[in-house]
């Protein structure tokens, strides 16, 4: 469908430039709404980790093999990044912190990082503990030769 | 830790001067054999041991004229030049090159070469038959005093092995072959038979602990393992067991010493250990001894003296990678007395128990570890 002629003359003088600036607020607006809708899921995906953080905390449990899960607190996938410097947080620029934990939830980096590593215990820890002593039958003797 | 043997067959015997005894583990055995071929096997076993110690016993016995070492003995006394290149079996050759390698490591004082001191002492016809009170009155003569280190091996493209002695070197190998015999059967039993048991082979009181190929690393070959009859993961799961051995009281010096009820309340045993390899053997003063015009002698020599040793000392105990090592260093523990004994074994890291003549019993840090039990 074609434009009337009228709205034809209308689009090519100043009834154009009107057209334009309703654009530009609108998009504007539109740009408003994306940008809260941005920031809302990134603060919700955040949050989101850091309970799912606080729950992995409190319900972990001791095993008898303790492995190491490795999880760093950084934004997953699902968050669009948004490359306007003017949006950025200025906590979200700093690097990362990585935490290493046991499954039984004890924290491995605070000793690597505030402590000095004192690595004759890391041997003792690594010896074996001493077998109890199973019970021996005894077959011969040792003497002076006979 | 490994568990001891649930099954034990013993094998006794009697040859080259003493009581020996071959302990057979037959856990794996037993389930896949019956008693009557388990029964053959043994008495096979036993016939090859017999045959095997009475071949030993024709070459090293210094109590046999007709021995290869007394026929060399001989030879030695009047070869012209001074020294001659003798042709011997191999088995004469690796005992006499092993004795020769630990005369530097025990600062000459184990050493092969006093036989004539022996007999000088009256120590010259087979223990058992010794008399307490002996006639014969030989004086010592210093020329009786042989270096070792002037024993010369070499083997000859054609396979024969020779040695070269000095005029007049007596040699005396009783205090190597009874821990290399017992190894040397430890090997035969539990990596040569088809059956390959591990067991354990007490020499009167030399003990050596016989470990299958398996368990050293090495494979079986495909003829070894049908002819085993065990099934693939019970031979290579097979662990060497854990050996119980008791390390029995030495006999006292003076039956009137006041200290003897209190020593004799010890047991007949001083302590136990649990051995899966090696070997274990004592030396003493206690055992082989007797009186020559009213003085007490024993066996172990001193040869910068060539009198019995003067030691405090009543027996050493020691564990070792085998059993005639253990029998060398046990004997160096009498010869250079308790103070010392216990310093040399604990620098050396090795396992040893010492009990001087005042009847007080001393361990190594190692063979502190090591006994499982004490009295």
């Amino acid at each position: 469908m074609t434009n009337t002629p009228r709205l034809a003359k209308t689009v090519g003088n100043k009834p154009i430039k009107r057209t334009s600036k309703q654009s530009a607020k609108k998009a504007e607006s539109y740009l408003g709404v994306k940008t809260a809708i941005l920031m809302l899921s990134i603060i919700g995906t955040m949050g989101g980790w850091l309970m799912l953080l606080n729950q992995e905390a409190s319900s972990a449990q001791a095993t008898d093999q303790s492995t190491l899960s490795f999880e760093q607190v950084v934004t997953d996938n699902n968050v669009v990044t948004d490359t306007n410097l003017a949006n950025w947080d200025e906590e979200m620029a700093k690097p990362m912190t990585v935490s290493m934990t046991t499954t039984a939830g004890e924290s491995l980096t605070s000793n690597a990082s505030n402590q000095n590593i004192d690595i004759s215990q890391l041997r003792q820890v690594n010896e074996a503990a001493p077998v109890p002593s199973a019970p021996v039958r005894v077959v011969a003797r040792t003497q002076s030769s006979r | 830790m490994n568990q001891p043997p649930s099954f034990i067959e013993t094998l006794a015997l009697k040859a080259m001067g003493c009581h020996i005894q071959v302990h057979l583990d037959m856990t794996d055995i037993k389930p896949s054999h019956s008693e009557v071929q388990i029964e053959q096997q043994l008495m096979q076993l036993k016939h090859d041991i017999e045959h095997t110690l009475s071949h030993w016993e024709q070459i090293f016995s210094r109590f046999k004229d007709s021995s290869e070492l007394m026929r060399l003995n001989r030879f030695t006394q009047s070869c012209e030049p001074e020294s001659q290149w003798f042709t011997v079996s191999a088995e004469l050759f690796e005992v006499l090159k092993l004795a020769v390698s630990f005369v530097d490591k025990t600062q000459g004082l184990v050493t092969p070469t006093l036989l004539q001191a022996l007999c000088d002492l009256g120590y010259s016809q087979s223990f058992e038959t010794l008399t307490n009170v002996l006639v014969s009155d030989q004086s010592l003569s210093v020329e009786h005093f042989q270096h070792a280190r002037d024993i010369e091996f070499r083997v000859l493209a054609d396979g024969s092995h020779q040695l070269k002695l000095q005029r007049g070197m007596s040699l005396d190998l009783n205090g190597y072959v009874k821990g290399w015999a017992a190894t040397k059967l430890a090997e035969k039993i539990s990596s040569q038979h088809p059956w390959q048991m591990p067991c354990l082979v007490d020499m009167g009181g030399d003990i050596a602990i016989g470990v299958p190929s398996t368990d050293n690393g090495s494979t079986l070959s495909s003829s070894q393992l049908v002819n085993s009859q065990s099934t693939n993961s019970q031979l290579i799961n097979n662990k060497s067991p854990n050996w119980g051995v008791a390390i029995a009281r030495p006999n006292a010096l003076n039956t009137e010493d006041e200290k003897l009820s209190e020593y004799q309340a010890l047991g007949i045993d001083l302590a136990v250990v649990a051995l899966d390899k090696g070997g274990i053997a004592t030396s003493g003063q206690d055992y082989r001894r007797w009186k020559c015009h009213d003085q007490w002698r024993h066996h172990l020599i001193n040869p910068q003296t060539q009198q019995s040793a003067i030691s405090d000392v009543l027996s050493a105990t020691v564990i070792a990678d085998n059993t005639l090592e253990a029998e060398v260093w046990a004997k160096y523990c009498v010869l250079v007395g308790a103070s010392e004994a216990i310093s040399w074994l604990n620098r050396n890291n090795l396992a040893g128990l010492i009990v001087d003549t005042s009847y007080q019993v001393v361990t190594s840090h190692k063979m502190t570890s090591t006994m499982i039990a004490t009295s």
